[in-house]
């Protein structure tokens, strides 16, 4: 009597069932440290503002600034999830099993990306639950003084969320597939990952639309021309069309700071007014999704290129 | 390299060569084997031993040259580390296998671990050296493989293991017509379990063929010092003591000679090592 199954294709069901055993523990120890921290925030954020104040400086920082935390999950993601991805299994030679058997190495890294990715989103989506109830109380407490929409609440959308995840972890499987080696791997992913991340957020984001420009001519009555809530890009001297002029030390200007004779030294050099650049509010959501297209798209790039790369078979 | 399915006898490879940067591993390796053969792959560490098995079991893409195997060949590679998940029990590594192949035969696997032994529900990464290699046979196994490829598979062996365990694979491989390489230094652990060998040395393919071809058209004389053999043919190996003299002779049949020298059938392990002093030889001149 045989015993020989034969069935004519492995599933994708069979490839998450094998993603699953061998993940299960790192995933099951992530679910309980980001529900963790989501509690926590969350907790907090049902606080009223006295609680909060009596919280101790270092805790309220990491609590108010989601930016922080978002950037920690995803370093994280990228570090414990993504790098060890490919690299672990050369190092343990164990690749050799996996990819020995009949399902080629694209096709089983596809599997392990689409848990392990489908997780990760899960867990994005968690911290964004969590964030969201604790700016939202933040700027019910504040009376929207404390509203900072393209700062602290900037990356509190869950699309976002999901996208630095999935970037975190793209990248740290890239570089794992690349160098081979799980430590150099994480460092790498690390300091990619965190670079990437603050580029955007400092000097990126700013940049996804060309921004708004306002000129007010020298007047008296002196008044903001950056909207409420929007992200200042830049200001300065502009000419009677509104074209920035650069301030230069030979004019001599400086010398009469505050004085009437600045401003004449001024108009006498060409300088007709202020300009200010910004991005209006009402742009929020759209820079959102903006931003979580690039990542999104980086994340499917460096997906592509360990894809690739697993199934050359130039070394094993 | 391309891995044609042709409808030969076996494996059939043409001129394979993959390099390491600037080590060579293969060169213009060429060889057939016959299908249910089992093959001893041989060679001096570094000759290039895993790097084709592991080019034969498809995990590794050569430079150049062709493998053609059988149509719907099942290739099932145990690797030199026998790597297994160490969280995984031998249990856990089964059902791995049983979800990644096509043709899985659970109760072989099983039946192999409980013959060795295996604790079948404690993690691999706390099992024996040689236990781990039982888990990797055991998931080859279960794959039900018409090529078994393995790379030193009795090195974490105890003696009696080794034995049991060629016995075993030798029992499933007859059975079901699988063809077997396997590579190995323990040469004497050969005899009776190969009849085909693949001698590799420097990345080249030195010898390929019958076994028992090969011993056959070769003699081992033993006499008095002397600077040639008494008879005709192709000196494969010499050896000279205080007063004796031992020369590997490759001649079609076995040479008549007279006293005091004497012909002695060749043995596998002495025709494995004066090829292998040989190329050492060759490799340092």
């Amino acid at each position: 009597m045989t015993t020989t199954l034969t069935r004519p294709r492995v599933t994708t069901g069979d490839l998450l069932r094998v993603a699953w055993q061998r993940h299960r523990a790192l995933v099951l120890v992530s679910t309980v440290l980001v529900v963790a921290a989501a509690v926590t925030i969350a907790f907090a954020g049902a606080r009223t503002d006295a609680v909060l104040g009596s919280l101790p400086g270092f805790v309220l920082r990491v609590l108010w600034e989601p930016r922080d935390v978002n950037l920690l999950f995803g370093a994280a993601v990228a570090v414990f999830w993504g790098a060890p991805l490919v690299a672990r299994e050369h190092e343990a030679r164990t690749a050799l099993v996996a990819w020995g058997q009949d399902v080629p190495p694209g096709r089983w890294l596809t599997g392990q990306v689409a848990l392990l990715g489908a997780v990760a989103s899960c867990l994005a989506a968690v911290l964004w639950l969590a964030e969201v109830q604790l700016v939202d109380k933040i700027r019910e407490l504040s009376d929207d003084r404390l509203y900072q929409p393209f700062t602290t609440w900037f990356e509190v959308a869950p699309q976002l969320l999901v996208s630095y995840a999935l970037f975190g972890f793209a990248l740290g499987a890239a570089t794992g597939t690349l160098l081979r080696r799980t430590l150099p791997s994480m460092a790498v992913a690390l300091v990619v990952f965190g670079g990437a991340r603050l580029a955007v957020m400092e000097w990126g984001r700013e940049h996804f639309l060309p921004p708004v420009r306002t000129f007010e001519p020298w007047s008296d009555d002196h008044r903001s021309q950056v909207t409420d809530h929007a992200l200042y890009v830049d200001s300065g001297y502009a000419d009677a069309n509104g074209v920035p002029i650069d301030y230069q030390d030979a004019w001599g200007c400086g010398d009469r700071v505050g004085s009437a004779g600045q401003l004449d030294c001024l108009k006498a050099n060409g300088v007709a007014g202020h300009y200010a650049d910004f991005q209006p509010v009402d742009r929020l959501d759209l820079f959102r999704w903006i931003e979580a297209g690039v990542f999104l798209v980086l994340a499917a790039g460096l997906l592509a290129l360990a894809w690739y790369w697993v199934g050359r078979a130039r070394r094993v | 390299m391309t891995t044609a399915v042709v409808g030969t006898a076996g494996i059939a490879v043409r001129g394979l060569g993959k390099r390491y940067g600037r080590s060579v591993a293969l060169e213009d390796c060429t060889f057939d084997l016959p299908a249910g053969r089992v093959a001893a792959l041989v060679g001096a560490n570094g000759a290039g031993k895993t790097t084709l098995l592991t080019v034969l079991s498809g995990l590794l893409r050569a430079d150049a040259g062709r493998v053609s195997l059988r149509p719907d060949e099942r290739v099932a590679f145990v690797s030199q580390e026998k790597p297994v998940y160490k969280h995984l029990t031998p249990v856990e590594m089964l059902r791995l296998g049983a979800r990644l192949n096509l043709v899985w035969d659970q109760a072989r696997a099983e039946a192999w671990l409980t013959r060795f032994g295996v604790p079948l529900d404690r993690r691999c990464g706390k099992l024996s050296g040689g236990q781990r290699t039982q888990v990797a046979l055991a998931v080859a196994i279960g794959s039900r493989p018409t090529l078994l490829l393995l790379d030193e598979p009795l090195a974490d062996l105890d003696p009696l293991a080794r034995t049991e365990v060629m016995r075993e694979l030798l029992g499933e491989v007859a059975e079901s017509g699988t063809t077997v390489v396997l590579s190995t230094h323990i040469v004497t652990e050969l005899a009776g379990v190969a009849d085909h060998l693949l001698l590799l040395a420097h990345g080249e393919l030195l010898v390929g063929g019958d076994l028992d071809e090969l011993l056959a058209s070769h003699v081992m004389l033993v006499g008095p010092r002397a600077a040639a053999p008494p008879v005709e043919g192709e000196v494969v190996w010499d050896r000279h003591l205080d007063g004796q003299s031992l020369f590997l002779v490759k001649t079609p049949s076995t040479p008549a000679v007279s006293a005091p020298w004497v012909v002695r059938p060749v043995t596998l392990e002495d025709y494995v090592l004066a090829q292998l002093s040989v190329t050492r030889k060759g490799g340092s001149a």
